[in-house]
C-alpha cells in the first residue's frame, strides 16, 4: 500500500524553474529552513531552461536607452495593462540580480572590447537581452542550483503538489504525491512559494514540451486565491510546424517572414516594426496570412534567415544546431513557422513581494499575473523571476519568522488520501491522456489567436461536459510509483480548471486588447477596459471581479 | 511513416529487470524520446523515463541506447531494431529513470568549501561556441572507472562541472583525478562537447603543484627523470630487442627514425612488436634509425602526472637528437608515444617539431597499399581493440583494420564497444602504477567483450593496451591470444 510521509520546513518552495529556485536561495540565504519541491528534476523540468535571452537595464544599457525607455516599451507592448509597481522593480532590479549571478560565477556574453552583448527582442527599441550564447536560462539555473545546495536547501524531485492546506485564512503546507518513494507527501510550512510555473500542456502545439499543466494556478484557485488576467495568452509567433519531432520548437532566430508568394508580408501588418514587432501582432499576421491560403504546406509562413549575419545565429547556435542535425539548415533553407503558445501572461494575484490573497502564500514568476499585462516583451520573463523570486523567498522568509508552524488539518489531509486512493486501481473507459488531446484541442479552436464570442462560449461548454468524464477515467495501477496515469488524470484535471478559466475571462474582455484578440469586438477600448478580470473559484464556479488598471501603484 | 521495434529493459521489483518488446509506428525523423512518449501514450503508460524539454537543454533524458548512452530528446532514430537501457552506472529507480543523488552529494562539498566562489567553471565570454555542461551525466554512465569504483570516483560529470573550482584539496577529487583513465570516452559521449579529460589533467597538475602526487606515481617518475625510462633499467637495454634478434638498425643515418618507446623496449614480453615491425620493414627494404640509449622516454607518463615541466626535458632531449641526426620522418608503434610527439611537443616547447610523425600502422598502409608488403592465406578469426591514443585521440580508426582484412583468411569482427565508443583496456592514464586493481577489472571487462565475438585473437596496436589485455586474460584464466596487429601481420609473411 502507498503510504503517508510527513515533512516539515519554514519555507516551502514548489516548483523549481528560475523563479522557484531564487526564491528559494534568497529564503535560505535569510536564514529560513527550505524545502524545495518540483515534479520533476530540480531546475530541468520547467521553461527557464530554455530562454535564451534576459532583459536588463543598469550602467552597462547601451548608449541613449534608459530605464524609462524600458518601461514605456514594457507598457507599450503589454498595452497598459500592466502593473506598473511591479514593472519599475523590475526594471530597478533586475540589473541587482545580474549582478549577483556575476558574483556566482555566471560570465554573460561579451565582445571583444568587453562590453555585453545584447540582442534585441521583439517590441524593444534597443537591444537589451543578456545571453549566454543560447543558454542563459540554462546557466543561470545551474548557477542557482549550486548555490542553493550550498546554502543547504533541502529538495523533493519527482514529487507533484496536488493541493495547498490551509488554515484559519492561512496557508500550513501542502500535499504531494513523491513518485519515487510512492506516497503521498504531506508538506508542513510556515510560508509556501507557489513556482509552477505556466501552462504549457494546455495547447496541442507549445513552444514547450516541460509538462507545465497550470498546476499552482489550479491549486491556488481552490484554495480560494484570485487570478487575473487569464484570458492573456502569449502565443510565440514562429515555431516550427514541420517536422512533426519539432513541432511547436520556438525559432527565435532572426529572419524575414515570407508568406507562399515570397511576399515579406509584415510590410502590411507592422510596417514601422517589420519582424520585430510585438508577439502579439507578428502572431496575428502570420494566422491571418495562412487563413487567407498563403499559407506554406504544412500551415504556416516562411521564416528566412538565409540573409542574417553569423553574429546573431552565433546567438542561436543550439537552435541552429538543433534544425541541422533533424535536416533544416537554417542558413540555407526557409523554416516553416507559425504560432504556438507560449507564455501565460496571466496569473495568480500577487502584491510586489509575491504576496497573495492567503496570508502565508507567495507567488512567482510564470504562475504570478499582472506584471506584463496584455503581451510579454522578450527577455522580461526571465528578468521577472528572478527579481520576484528573490522578492518572493524574501517575504516568505520573513513571513516564517514571524509565524508559527501549525499543523495541517487532518480532515484536509485524510481527504486528499480518499480521492487518491479512491483514483488508484479505478476502471474506467476514458484514458487521461485522450482528455488531454480534447482539452488542447478545445483551447486551439476557441482560445487561440483570434477569438469571437460564441467559440469562447462553445469551448466553456465543452470544458464543462468534459468535467464530467472526469469519473470516467481509469487509473490502472494502484501502485503510486511514477503512476503516469494518476498524474495524466490529476493534470487534466487542472488544465480543466485553468482552461475554464482562460475561457471565462477571454469572454468577459469585449475587446481586443495585446494578446487577446476578439474578431467580434477588433478594438482596443480603453474607456471601458483598462481593467484587470479577476476571478475567483467559489463552490465550483469562477466568480468575475473587474479591477481598474493603475490601483496597484497606490 | 516508419516501423522500429523497441526493446526496453525494464525493472520489475520482485522479478529483476526484462526487456519488453515494443513495436512503433513514427513519422521521421523520430528521436528515441518520440519514441518513448509514443509507446507511453499509445501503448503502456506504465513505462518509466524521464523527460522535459525535449531540446537538449534539461539534460534529464539520457539513456544507453543499444549500448551507447546519449540524450534520448536528441538522438535520431535510424535503425529497425533498438535496445534501450538505464544509464549505466546509476542506480535504477524505475525502467529508465535512474538515481542521478550522488552527483548532487559529491558537488555539495566541493561547493561549500572556501573559497565558495565562482559556482559555475569560467569560461571565455566571447566565445558564444564554448560548451556548456548539462549536468547530464552521459559521461558518468560510458565511464569505465565510474563502473568499477562509484564510491571513490567523483566522476567526469563532476570533474568537468567543478572546473576551474580549488577542489584539489578534496581528498576525493585528488584520487579521482588519478583514478581518471583519461581515455577520452566521456569527451566523445558528451552531447555538449564539454571535455572532462582536460579537467581531471588539470587537477593532476594542481596536486602535483602541493607535492601531493601519489606515492606509486611519484616512484613511476623518478625512475623516468633519473633512468629515463619507465623500468628504471639502464637505458642501454633499449637495444636488447634487435640484438635478441639480430635485427641491427639498417644504415647509420636514414631519414627515417624509429622511436621505439618505453614499453616495447624494455619488457622483454613485449619485444614481439618492434620485432615484427623490423622484420616487416626489412621484407620490403625500408631502412629506418634507432636511437637506442639516447631515446628517451617521451615524456607521456610525465604529462599524465600532471609534470609539464619535467616532460618538457625529456621533449627537448628527444628533439635535440633528432635534428643533430637530421630525421625527416618518426615512426613509432606506441600511439602514446605518437600522440605525445605529435600533438604535445609542440603545445610543450611552444613550437612546431618540424619532424612528420607517424604511427606504424599508417606507414604500413601504405606499403601494403602499394604492394610492397604481401601475405599468405591466414585463416583467422580476430577482433580489434582500438587503443584511446590512436582511436579516440587520433581518430585512426579503420587503418588498422585494413591493415588485418588485407590478410587474406581474416575474418575481423567487432566488440559491442569498438572505434569512437570503444572501451579503454584499463590500462590509460597511468593507472597500472596507481591502482592495479582496477586497470585489471575493467581490462577483464574488455576481455569479456572480446570473447563474446568468438574471435581467436584479440588485436590491438599499442604496447600498453597489450599488457593490460594480457594481464586482464590472464586473471580471468582465458586463453585468448592477444598480439599487436605488427605481430599479426608479421605471423601472415609469406616464409621465406
Ligand atoms: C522555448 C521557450 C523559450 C523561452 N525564451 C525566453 C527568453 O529568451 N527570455 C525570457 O525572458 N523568457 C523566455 N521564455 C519564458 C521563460 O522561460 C519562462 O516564462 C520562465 O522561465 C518561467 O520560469 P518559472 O520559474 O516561473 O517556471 P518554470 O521554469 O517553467 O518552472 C516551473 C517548475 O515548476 C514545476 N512544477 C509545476 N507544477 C508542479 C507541481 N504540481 N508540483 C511540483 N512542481 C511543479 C515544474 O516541474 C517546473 O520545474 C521562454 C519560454 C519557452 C518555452
Ligand atoms: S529532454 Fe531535456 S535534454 Fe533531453
Amino acid at each position: 500500500m502507498n503510504g503517508v510521509s510527513i515533512r516539515t520546513t519554514d519555507v516551502l518552495v514548489i516548483g523549481s524553474g528560475g523563479a522557484g529556485l531564487w526564491a528559494a536561495v534568497r529564503a535560505a540565504e535569510l536564514g529560513a529552513r527550505t524545502l524545495l519541491v518540483d515534479k520533476g528534476l530540480v531546475g530541468r523540468n520547467g521553461n527557464t531552461v530554455m530562454a535564451s535571452g534576459m532583459t536588463v537595464m543598469g550602467p552597462f544599457c547601451i548608449p541613449g536607452d534608459s530605464p524609462e525607455l524600458l518601461f514605456e516599451d514594457s507598457l507599450k507592448g503589454g498595452q497598459f495593462l500592466n502593473n506598473r509597481k511591479m514593472l519599475r522593480l523590475l526594471i530597478q532590479e533586475s540589473a541587482e540580480r545580474l549582478a549577483e549571478l556575476e558574483r556566482w560565477g555566471v560570465q554573460f556574453d561579451r565582445d571583444e572590447q568587453g562590453n555585453y552583448f545584447r540582442v534585441q527582442s521583439e517590441g524593444h527599441r534597443y537591444p537589451r537581452a543578456a545571453t549566454h550564447s543560447d543558454r542563459v536560462g540554462l546557466v543561470i539555473v545551474k548557477a542557482l542550483r549550486r548555490r542553493a545546495l550550498q546554502l543547504g536547501v533541502q529538495w523533493l524531485e519527482d514529487t507533484m503538489v496536488t493541493r495547498l492546506l490551509t488554515r484559519d485564512g492561512q496557508v500550513v503546507g501542502a500535499t504531494a504525491i513523491n513518485n519515487r518513494a510512492a506516497e503521498l507527501v504531506v508538506l508542513s510550512a510556515r510560508a509556501v512559494i507557489l513556482a509552477t510555473g505556466g501552462i504549457s500542456q494546455l495547447f496541442p502545439m507549445s513552444a514547450s514540451q516541460a509538462p507545465n499543466s497550470g498546476d499552482g494556478l489550479a491549486v491556488a484557485l481552490r484554495a480560494g486565491v484570485p487570478v487575473v488576467d487569464m484570458e492573456m495568452i502569449q502565443f510565440f509567433p514562429t515555431c516550427l510546424v514541420y517536422p512533426a519531432s519539432v513541432r511547436g520548437f520556438a525559432l527565435g532566430l532572426k529572419g524575414k517572414l515570407l508568406n507562399n508568394r515570397g511576399e515579406r508580408f509584415m510590410e502590411r501588418y507592422s510596417p514601422e516594426w517589420l519582424e520585430s514587432a510585438t508577439r502579439d501582432v507578428t502572431a496575428r499576421a502570420i494566422d491571418a496570412e495562412v487563413r487567407a491560403g498563403r499559407g506554406t504546406e504544412h500551415g504556416g509562413v516562411y521564416k528566412d534567415a538565409r540573409q542574417t549575419p553569423w553574429r546573431i545565429f552565433l546567438s542561436y547556435l543550439d537552435q541552429y544546431h538543433f534544425c541541422l542535425k533533424r535536416g533544416l539548415d537554417l542558413k540555407r533553407t526557409p523554416a516553416e513557422v507559425a504560432p504556438a503558445l507560449h507564455y501565460c501572461m496571466g496569473g495568480v494575484q500577487t502584491d510586489e513581494w509575491g504576496q497573495t490573497a492567503v496570508a502565508g502564500l507567495y507567488a512567482a514568476g510564470e504562475v504570478a499575473g499582472g506584471l506584463h499585462g496584455a503581451n510579454r516583451m522578450g527577455g522580461n520573463s526571465l528578468a521577472d523571476i528572478l527579481v520576484f523570486g528573490a522578492r518572493a523567498g524574501q517575504a516568505a522568509a520573513m513571513w516564517a519568522g514571524r509565524t508559527s508552524l501549525a499543523d495541517p488539518a487532518p480532515w484536509q489531509v485524510q481527504e486528499e488520501r480518499d480521492r487518491l486512493d479512491a483514483l488508484l486501481g479505478r476502471r474506467g473507459v476514458v484514458r487521461a491522456i485522450e482528455l488531454k488531446r480534447t482539452i488542447q484541442g478545445v483551447m486551439r479552436e476557441c482560445a487561440g489567436v483570434v477569438r469571437n464570442g460564441p467559440a469562447l462560449q462553445k469551448g466553456l461548454t465543452q470544458l464543462e461536459s468534459l468535467e464530467e468524464s472526469l469519473s470516467q477515467v481509469e487509473v490502472t495501477r494502484r501502485d503510486m510509483r511514477y503512476n503516469r496515469e494518476l498524474t495524466d488524470y490529476l493534470e487534466v484535471e487542472n488544465l480543466l480548471l485553468v482552461g475554464r478559466a482562460i475561457l471565462t475571462s477571454a469572454l468577459v474582455r469585449e475587446e481586443s486588447r495585446g494578446a487577446h484578440y476578439r474578431e467580434d469586438y477588433p478594438q482596443r477600448n480603453d474607456t471601458c477596459w483598462l481593467k484587470h478580470v479577476q476571478l475567483c473559484l467559489k463552490d465550483g464556479h469562477l466568480e468575475i471581479g473587474l479591477l481598474p488598471v493603475g490601483d496597484e501603484d497606490g | 511513416m516508419a516501423k522500429v521495434r523497441v526493446h526496453v529493459l525494464r525493472s520489475h521489483e520482485a522479478a529483476g529487470s526484462r526487456y519488453q518488446d515494443y513495436e512503433v509506428s513514427y513519422e521521421l525523423p523520430a528521436t528515441i524520446l518520440d519514441l518513448l512518449r509514443l509507446i507511453q501514450q499509445e501503448q503502456d503508460p506504465s513505462l518509466g523515463f524521464r523527460s522535459a524539454c525535449g531540446m537538449g537543454k534539461c539534460g534529464s533524458c539520457a539513456v544507453a541506447v543499444n549500448g551507447e548512452p546519449v540524450l534520448s530528446c536528441q538522438e535520431l532514430v535510424t535503425q529497425e531494431e533498438i535496445w534501450l537501457e538505464p544509464l549505466p552506472n546509476f542506480p535504477v529507480i524505475k525502467d529508465l529513470i535512474v538515481d542521478r543523488d550522488r552527483y548532487c552529494n559529491n558537488l555539495m562539498p566541493v561547493l561549500q568549501q572556501p573559497p565558495l566562489f565562482p559556482l559555475v567553471p569560467p569560461r571565455p565570454a566571447d566565445d558564444p561556441t564554448w560548451p556548456e555542461c548539462l549536468e547530464c551525466l552521459v559521461c558518468d554512465g560510458v565511464c569505465p572507472v565510474m563502473a568499477q569504483v562509484p564510491e571513490r570516483f567523483l566522476g567526469p560529470a563532476l570533474l568537468a562541472g567543478t572546473a576551474g573550482f580549488q577542489k584539489s584539496m578534496l581528498p576525493t577529487a585528488w584520487e579521482s583525478a588519478y583514478f581518471c583513465l583519461l581515455c577520452g570516452e566521456c569527451m566523445t559521449a558528451c552531447p555538449a562537447g564539454v571535455k572532462p579529460n582536460d579537467e581531471a589533467l588539470d587537477v593532476r597538475r594542481q596536486v602535483t603543484r602541493k607535492g601531493r602526487l601519489p606515492q606509486s606515481l611519484q616512484r613511476l617518475a623518478q625512475r623516468i627523470t633519473t633512468a629515463h625510462n619507465i623500468s628504471g633499467e639502464e637505458n642501454q637495454a633499449r637495444l636488447l630487442w634487435s640484438q635478441q634478434a639480430d635485427l641491427a638498425p639498417a644504415a647509420s643515418n636514414p631519414d627515417t627514425l624509429y622511436f621505439v618507446g618505453c614499453v616495447s623496449s624494455l619488457y622483454p614480453s613485449m619485444y614481439g612488436i618492434p620485432q615484427g615491425f623490423a622484420t616487416l620493414m626489412a621484407t620490403c627494404d625500408q631502412c629506418f634509425g634507432l636511437l637506442g640509449g639516447e631515446e628517451w622516454c617521451c615524456g607521456y607518463p610525465l604529462i599524465l602526472n600532471g609534470m609539464l615541466e619535467e616532460a618538457k626535458e625529456l621533449a627537448i632531449h628527444n628533439l635535440q637528437r633528432m635534428k643533430q641526426r637530421g630525421v625527416k620522418r618518426l615512426v613509432m608503434t606506441c600511439p602514446s608515444c605518437y600522440d605525445t610527439w605529435h600533438r604535445r611537443y609542440p603545445a610543450l616547447t611552444g613550437e612546431e617539431i618540424g619532424i612528420e610523425v607517424l604511427h606504424a600502422t599508417q606507414w604500413l598502409a601504405e606499403l601494403v597499399d602499394h604492394g610492397r608488403i604481401r601475405f599468405k592465406e591466414l585463416p583467422w578469426k580476430v577482433t580489434y581493440h582500438d587503443p584511446c591514443d590512436l582511436g579516440r585521440r587520433n581518430e585512426t580508426f579503420e587503418t588498422p583494420r585494413q591493415l588485418l582484412t588485407s590478410i587474406p583468411g581474416v575474418v575481423l569482427v567487432e566488440m559491442k564497444r569498438n572505434r569512437d565508443r570503444a572501451l579503454c583496456c584499463g590500462g590509460g592514464g597511468n593507472l597500472e602504477s596507481f591502482s592495479p586493481e582496477v586497470m585489471t577489472a575493467i581490462a577483464q571487462e574488455r576481455i569479456q567483450e572480446a570473447l563474446d565475438t568468438g574471435a581467436e585473437a584479440l588485436i590491438t596496436a599499442c604496447p600498453q593496451c597489450q599488457r593490460t589485455l594480457r594481464a586482464g586474460a590472464r586473471s580471468l584464466g582465458v586463453r585468448l591470444p592477444v598480439l599487436d596487429v605488427v605481430q599479426a601481420l608479421w605471423r601472415a609473411l609469406p616464409e621465406q
